[in-house]
């Protein structure tokens, strides 16, 4: 479960956060929106401890991370997964050693057993065979696929995607949508997914929260979000820019 | 401008608490953490075997440069077979580690920098975190122990051909006297001048591998980022050598001294 309470942050003097609270269940999947800039990445990275808030609480299974140091976080982080915008693959690395990073690291498996759960992990994102290739060789789906094989194959309770679709085009878009339901529902994760893409957010989340002015303004199930009538929540809806825009 | 010149103090303290930080975060590592052989290796060759070429063309330079000047002047007062002694005393304890510490610092300090920097921008060690690794146990460590490792051996064949091309120089070229060249080299080159040379090579080599791992990993966004901390790394690692070496070859010369 992860639990965020009065969460602030700011950067040289500018809030980018301001008293953000809520709540995410066990196999919960849950779709932030908000228009660009709004924080909704650096929320994100607070929920893994990649930034300290200036003022909050962010717990993980009820224990509070924010005043842990970065060893003691890494004890936390084993229960994430983390997709990036930019993939953030090891470019030094092959794909089957970039996906046999975390098992390397942190289980006792034999070559045999990590090569099986890397290929496993590859199949599971439709990239069988790839596993010698390396990252400058693939495509930016391709690259955003070994980034969710990457996060899911230590099989972690919690997988955080930051803009999964951004850059993609629509047909990759609907694959990566696609993979992130089937692991949504296959491995039965707590899902949060970053995203300014409303066909992301109203097919993978069970619940959409929108940020507006460095706070969390709405929050609802998709069917019941995206038929709001409020005029700001309507407006990023409908993609529509003020006359000022 | 004083505001400006007030800020400016604060940020490079600022800076040195953060790489003190990183140091002693390093320092546990090194003592706690299981040693990842194949990334150690790697840094080792990329330390150690591949700034070989820099590290003898400075040394073989350096000593003929160094015999062929104290000869024009040892030669003035009829002491040419001291000449070697000079090049000996000079390239262990001084310009063997210092020169080679400078020459890596400008070949591995700024790779150093320029990879993890670029690590940093395109949230590589972001996703190293979240893959629960440390990077400083990843990424710094490795590196760090490489320069330890690596930097006396470097230093040990930077001084043995910066002697053979002195004498090379002196004996071969100016027509010193072979025998007293070779003599007088032996007998007032220590043991101490080695180890002093091997001491400061070895403190430069964590240096210098620290000094590219904090700018890397501190580095601003961007390309520009990258470059300034590529540039920063190799300026901040010779100044710190210069600096040390001052402090090192008077604390260790009264060390040695008083043993």
């Amino acid at each position: 479960m992860i639990e965020v309470r009065h969460l602030q942050k700011g950067f040289d003097g500018q809030p980018v956060l301001n008293d953000v609270s809520f709540r995410i269940e066990n196999s919960e999947s849950v779709a932030i929106i908000g228009r660009s800039g709004c924080g909704k990445s650096v929320l994100l990275k607070h929920l893994i401890g990649l930034l300290k808030p200036d003022g909050g609480e962010v717990l993980i299974d009820g224990e509070d991370i924010v005043p842990m140091n970065e060893r003691q976080l890494l004890r936390v982080r084993r229960k994430f997964g983390m997709v990036f915008q930019s993939s953030a693959l090891f470019d030094s690395m092959t794909v089957a050693e970039n996906v046999a990073f975390g098992l390397r690291r942190h289980e006792h498996l034999t070559e045999a057993e990590i090569a099986w759960r890397v290929a496993s992990a590859l199949d599971v994102v439709d990239l069988p065979g790839t596993e010698n290739k390396n990252p400058a060789e693939l495509s930016g789906g391709m690259r955003k696929r070994v980034g969710l094989a990457r996060a899911i194959v230590y099989e972690p309770q919690i997988v955080l995607y930051d803009e999964p679709t951004t850059g993609l085009d629509p047909i990759v878009s609907d694959s990566i949508d696609k993979l992130m339901m089937h692991v949504r529902d296959n491995l039965k994760v707590t899902t949060v997914v970053v995203t300014h893409d409303m066909r992301t957010a109203r097919r993978v989340g069970n619940r959409v929260l929108m940020m507006h002015d460095r706070m969390i303004y709405a929050s609802g199930a998709p069917d019941e979000f995206f038929a709001s009538q409020d005029p700001v929540v309507r407006q990023f809806i409908d993609g529509v820019a003020d006359a000022k825009n | 401008m004083i505001f400006s010149a007030n800020k400016r103090v604060v940020e490079s303290l600022a800076g040195l608490g953060r790489f003190t930080l990183l140091a002693k975060e390093a320092a546990v590592s090194l003592f706690t953490l299981k040693v990842a052989w194949r990334d150690l290796l790697y840094q080792i060759f990329f330390v150690g075997v591949k700034s070989q070429t820099v590290v003898l063309i400075t040394g073989a330079f350096t000593g003929m440069v160094l015999g062929a000047q104290t000869y024009f002047q040892f030669h003035k007062v009829k002491m040419d077979t001291a000449t070697l002694a000079v090049v000996g005393v000079s390239m262990s304890s001084e310009l063997g580690p210092v020169l080679t510490a400078l020459m890596v610092a400008g070949r591995v300090g700024a790779a150093i920098a320029a990879e993890l920097g670029t690590m940093r921008v395109t949230e590589q060690i972001d996703a190293l975190r979240t893959l629960a690794t440390h990077p400083v146990d990843y990424l710094v460590v490795p590196r760090v122990l490489a320069g330890l490792i690596a930097l006396p051996l470097l230093t040990v064949e930077s001084i043995s051909i910066g002697i053979a091309a002195g004498y090379f120089a002196g004996v071969v070229l100016l027509g010193i006297d072979p025998a007293y060249s070779w003599l007088h080299m032996l007998k007032y080159t220590g043991d101490t001048d080695v180890a002093i040379g091997l001491i400061k090579a070895f403190t430069y080599g964590g240096i210098l591998t620290l000094v590219g791992c904090y700018k890397g990993m501190t580095c601003g966004l961007g390309a520009e980022g990258v470059g300034k901390a590529t540039t920063e790394a190799v300026v901040s690692a010779s100044i710190a050598i210069l600096i040390t070496n001052f402090f090192l070859t008077l604390s260790l010369e009264r060390l040695f001294n008083s043993l």
